[in-house]
């Protein structure tokens, strides 16, 4: 039985310009989003996808309706409370990348571990360096994101997206600014982190060939949604799925594994918390050995 | 808050503050400045009070002087006092009085031919009295100066009004004293010395003086002394050198608070300097704010980030502010010299000065940035984002 990650429960969002003039952007939005899938949202622009997507990574609140992530109903927290909830549970992929120019790829991604406090230096330096692996840039760990193409960057943002293993990463046009070549390469990284470490992505485009990496569409027109089905699984370039890049994401899982035995001695995280991530990756781990055991036999 | 982030706002805000060079560098600058002027004013400010107590002392020449307005004294205190009091140096009757020499207003110091030597006049031409009893007048370097008296062996009148008596007599030069103190140049005071029973005919006062000038021979005596002189005579004035030096620094003091005034006007300029940067650098990183914040960075984090900036100009610009500082005293030195006042001010580093001039430009750095950062409390993540 899947679980939800994220679910929509009449979200309405109306935007008070004036007293006489208001804008209904989002009209009682129904959405869950199930854990391990890649939800596309498509529409042209004006049609509230970005609206949604900020209020599915409680950036917003909406006028009415609830918003629960990851089973807490986040739509009352505090800013403050948010703050501390979207560092542990939400990933964001920008459009325009959003690296901290004054820091490196590798600090751009230690930057979200070393906000939360969970890890040590040294831990969090190791575990940014294992997510850069993966995004196949262990290269350019000291190059600033001048130094990076568009889709270098993204894959960095991708990262530090993915570094304190969210429930949910939302991407707002994660291919708009680079090119075709350079989106292809992002696209099936999305897709390979999400078939082997499982993450749940929501990605917000109007770009079909993004669409084809969804394991779901849905549409949005004027603050309303059309489900659009299954999509058909045309995937990704299979060659992706090498044995090197599924070894290196197995290295990610166990130190994660490792990680989060520590935060759990520390008395960092609770046990119930613990458990069911501990159970979470155990699942990942295993589907992953499943795999480099074909392709090694 | 974990010191892993608080080294990486330090990093991020070095990085920024290397990418908006000018920017920082015009701010340090500014802090540079107030921090400069207020060590620069305060070393000479120090350097000044020791000169002047130092000059007070020369000047004197005595710790405790019993002073009267009119010669009233019986010179047979003295000798009580050189009977009864202890820990005493030497004790020198006097009278003081203000005169004419020609056209130039002088102070007549009347003591006798041994006085004159403890009070450690030092004769660079010429020679003391000859005799207790004749009309011989001894000047002070300036004063000859002033009357176009290079060398002794002239004459001049010497006219004195104490009361409803005006005395006039003619006085020989025998000799020209140094100067002991800077000080009296500056207030314009001069001195002529004659011999103390010539005064007393003079005047018609012989047996009684106005002054009595008292070395004690320790320090730590002073206070037993003047309370022993209490007691033998209730009614003497005492001046005691150390109240001297206090009233003196009383009066320096409200020139010292005119000073900080200026340098308050340094420091007002850095803040705004401060505040400005840092409203300019939180405005141009609105959307990096947004971004911080959308990742999971809490307002407070944000603006340790930003504080770090402040940190680090309030750090630079005191530190080198202190070193302008003390320069900028040489420099101050000079132009007093310049402007014609002579005092050999000794500067000396005084390290609380230094402490405290970058104390002050880190805490007014940190105090003028407080409001504009607090705004970053207020950035909602959504509309940041969307800022360019």
């Amino acid at each position: 039985m899947s679980r939800y990650v994220l679910e929509l429960k009449d979200v309405h969002k109306v935007y008070e310009i004036s007293r006489e003039v208001k804008v209904h952007a989002l009209k009682g939005i129904n959405l869950r989003v199930k854990e391990g899938e890649i939800l596309i949202i498509m529409g042209p622009s004006g049609s509230g996808k970005s609206t949604l997507l900020n209020i599915m990574g409680t950036l917003d609140k909406p006028t009415s309706g609830r918003v629960i992530i990851d089973e807490v109903d986040v739509t009352d927290l505090s800013e403050k409370d948010l703050v501390k909830f979207r560092l542990r549970k939400i990933g964001f992929i920008f459009q325009a990348y959003n690296l901290l120019s004054s820091l490196t790829s590798l600090e751009n991604v230690m930057l979200p571990i070393v906000i939360s406090g969970h890890l040590s230096e040294n831990e969090a330096r190791n575990r940014a360096k294992t997510l850069l692996d993966i995004v196949g840039l262990s290269d350019k760990l000291n190059a600033r994101p001048i130094q990076l193409s568009g889709g270098q960057q993204q894959r960095v943002a991708i990262a530090r997206a993915l570094a304190n293993d969210p429930a949910i990463v939302l991407a707002d046009e994660p291919t708009g600014n680079i090119d075709v070549v350079s989106a292809a390469t992002v696209l099936k990284l999305i897709k390979s982190i999400n078939k082997f470490l499982g993450t749940t992505f929501v990605i917000v485009t109007h770009n079909p060939d993004v669409a084809l990496i969804g394991s779901r569409i849905v549409n949005i027109r004027d603050g309303t949604l059309y489900e659009h089905g299954e999509v058909p699984r045309i995937t990704v370039d299979e060659t992706f799925d090498d044995i090197e890049m599924l070894e290196l994401q197995l290295r990610f899982l166990r130190e994660e594994l490792k990680s989060l035995s520590k935060m759990y001695k520390d008395g960092k995280i609770r046990k119930e918390e613990y458990l069911e991530r501990v159970r979470s990756i155990e699942r990942r781990i295993r589907m992953i050995e499943k795999v480099v055991n074909i392709e090694t036999y | 808050m974990n010191s892993t982030f608080i080294k990486f706002a330090m990093k991020i805000a070095i990085r920024n503050a290397k990418i908006r060079k000018t920017r920082t560098i015009l701010t340090v600058l500014a802090v540079t400045y107030s921090v400069a002027t207020l060590i620069a004013l305060r070393t000479v400010g120090i350097g000044v009070h020791e000169k002047i107590a130092s000059e007070i002392k020369a000047f004197l020449r005595a710790d405790i002087i019993i002073s009267e307005e009119s010669i009233v004294i019986p010179e047979r205190v003295v000798s009580i006092l050189e009977s009864e009091l202890k820990h005493v140096d030497y004790i020198v009757p006097a009278i003081l009085v203000t005169g004419k020499l020609g056209i130039h207003s002088v102070s007549i110091l009347a003591v006798e031919r041994e006085g004159l030597e403890k009070l450690s006049a030092e004769l660079l031409k010429g020679t003391f009295f000859k005799s207790e009893e004749s009309y011989e007048i001894i000047l002070e370097e300036e004063l000859a100066h002033r009357m176009g008296i290079n060398e002794p062996g002239g004459e001049v009148i010497l006219s004195i009004s104490v009361g409803n008596l005006f005395v006039e007599r003619k006085f020989k030069i025998v000799g020209i004293v140094k100067r002991t103190a800077s000080v009296a140049k500056i207030v314009g005071f001069t001195i002529a010395i004659v011999p103390l029973p010539v005064l007393q005919d003079m005047l018609g006062r012989e047996g009684f003086i106005n002054h009595i000038f008292i070395k004690v021979s320790r320090d730590d005596m002073l206070e037993a002394v003047s309370r022993d002189i209490k007691t033998l005579f209730p009614k003497a004035n005492l001046i005691k050198q150390t109240e001297v030096v206090e009233a003196v620094s009383r009066v320096l003091n409200i020139v010292r608070g005119t000073i900080y005034a200026v340098t308050l006007v340094g420091l007002l300029v850095a803040a705004l300097g401060v505040m400005n940067t840092v409203m300019m650098s939180i405005r141009e990183r609105i959307h990096e704010i947004g971004v911080l914040k959308a990742i999971g960075a809490g307002g407070l984090q944000v603006m340790v980030i930003f504080l770090s900036e402040v940190l680090i100009i309030g750090l630079s610009g005191g530190a080198l502010g202190c070193i302008a500082g003390y320069w900028g005293a040489y420099i101050l030195k000079r132009i007093i010299i310049r402007l014609g006042l002579p005092f050999d001010i000794p500067i000396s580093i005084v390290p609380e000065v230094y402490v405290w001039g970058v104390l002050i430009a880190v805490s007014v750095s940190i105090l003028a940035a407080l409001y504009p950062i607090s705004y970053v409390l207020r950035i909602r993540p959504v509309e940041a984002l969307r800022f360019e």
